[in-house]
């Protein structure tokens, strides 16, 4: 091979390295789902790790305590779902298990637990269907939903970033402690053959 | 390709633990001991290799190199990606541990395959033979691992022919990409350590 080859191999490679590294994309090999509660809704986004989101697929929500489906629904094509907390899970206090399936084999579940839309069952979308307050029949009782609404507004992207938050990433850590461990076993069996030739 | 937890059921799971575990037993008999560090090295690449992802369409496909591991380790393909998705189960979230027989025979066997019906090819001292050999071999292992997914999800209960289709054109870009790796890193090793070649 020439040098002028040569180069050309080295610049295909690198260009294709930088493409196929580059963190634009998504990798089919984990599916995230993360959910958060507003009002009386639950939201959830799913996404390949590292990448792009879920664009076809379904959501099951399941009862976390008896295991009974509750509802299936799709998955938009920005990988995000919504539904109403099923009635049996607000009167029984289940926890809900939102389960993700996507294409060709891949999921992941995300438990939505009783306590955020108990406490979350004021704020949000089903007080703010009722319209404005009068301003002088104010009572304590709308008081106290208008500032329920307000929280629930301002507090919902908090609640999505901290849902997003706790789906666990890939680290370089996760990375060298693999290839560690592989290294190790490589070490461990060169060992026992070690000991096989001397006996 | 990495199937997760939960999709396939009881007596796939069972059955691809009892497939592996017989291609792990012949796999452990056909390592010789030089042959440790070449399995080590290959388990370290797979290990690494489903970090390298494709966005395509849809959805996004990662590098899976079976086909290159399989002509070069032969039967030790399977301890090898056994490990290697042990740890991706483990560190990454790929997969899972009750779907690592069904992955491991997913991925393996088609590297096997293609072991036998290309490595004759790369023997050959027509360099044109060795192009289409490891071409064939690093696509062909890949369309191999995509039907074996489909008839894993098919045998739990899925449409077969949506699966296979939605798998197979999902990584036509990887067949063509892992046809052309293997052919550079078979010529590669060729010129360099040809006796890797030799399982």
């Amino acid at each position: 091979m020439n040098a002028s080859r040569k180069k050309i191999c080295v610049v295909i490679f690198s260009v294709l390295a930088a493409y196929f590294w580059s963190p634009a994309g998504g990798s089919c090999h984990r599916v995230n789902i993360f959910c958060w509660v507003e009002g009386n809704q639950v939201k959830c986004e799913s996404r390949f790790t590292p990448g792009g989101p879920v664009k076809s697929g379904s959501v099951e929500v399941y009862s976390q305590q008896t295991g009974e489906r509750l509802l299936t629904t799709r998955i938009d094509k920005n990988g995000r779902t919504v539904f109403d907390i099923p009635e049996a899970a607000k009167k029984h206090g289940w926890d809900l298990k939102v389960h993700c399936s996507a294409e060709m084999g891949h999921g992941n579940s995300w438990v939505v637990k009783a306590d955020e839309f108990a406490s979350d069952e004021n704020g949000g979308f089903t007080v703010r269907a009722q319209g404005p307050l009068p301003e002088k029949a104010m009572s304590s009782g709308a008081l106290e939903k208008m500032f329920s609404r307000v929280l629930s507004d301002q507090l919902t992207p908090i609640k999505r970033d901290l849902a997003e938050l706790k789906v666990r990433r890939i680290s370089f850590q996760d990375i060298l402690g693999g290839l560690g461990y592989i290294l190790g076993i490589t070490g461990i069996v060169f060992y026992f053959l070690a000991g096989k030739e001397r006996d | 390709m990495h199937i997760s937890e939960g999709v396939l059921s009881v007596p796939v799971l069972i059955g691809g633990a009892a497939v592996c575990t017989g291609g792990l037993a012949i796999g452990l008999k056909k390592i010789r001991h030089e042959d440790v560090p070449k399995v080590g090295m290959l388990t370290a690449a797979f290990f690494v290799a489903s970090l390298v992802h494709v966005p395509l369409g849809p959805s996004s496909v990662h590098l899976i190199l079976n086909g290159l591991i399989g002509l070069i380790l032969g039967w030790a393909a399977f301890p090898a990606l056994l490990v290697a998705l042990f740890f991706q189960a483990i560190f990454f979230q790929f997969g899972g541990l009750t779907v690592l027989g069904v992955n491991t025979v997913n991925m393996a066997l088609p590297g096997i395959i293609v072991y036998y019906l290309c490595s004759g090819m790369l023997r050959s001292e027509s360099h044109l033979l060795n192009i289409t050999g490891g071409f064939i071999a690093g696509a062909g292992a890949v369309a191999g691992a995509g039907v074996l997914v489909a008839l894993s999800l098919y045998l739990s209960r899925q449409a077969f022919l949506s699966a296979a289709k939605a798998v197979l054109i999902a990584h036509i870009p990887v067949m063509i990409i892992e046809g052309i790796i293997t052919v550079i890193a078979i010529s590669f090793v060729r010129k360099v350590r040809p006796e890797l070649l030799e399982m």
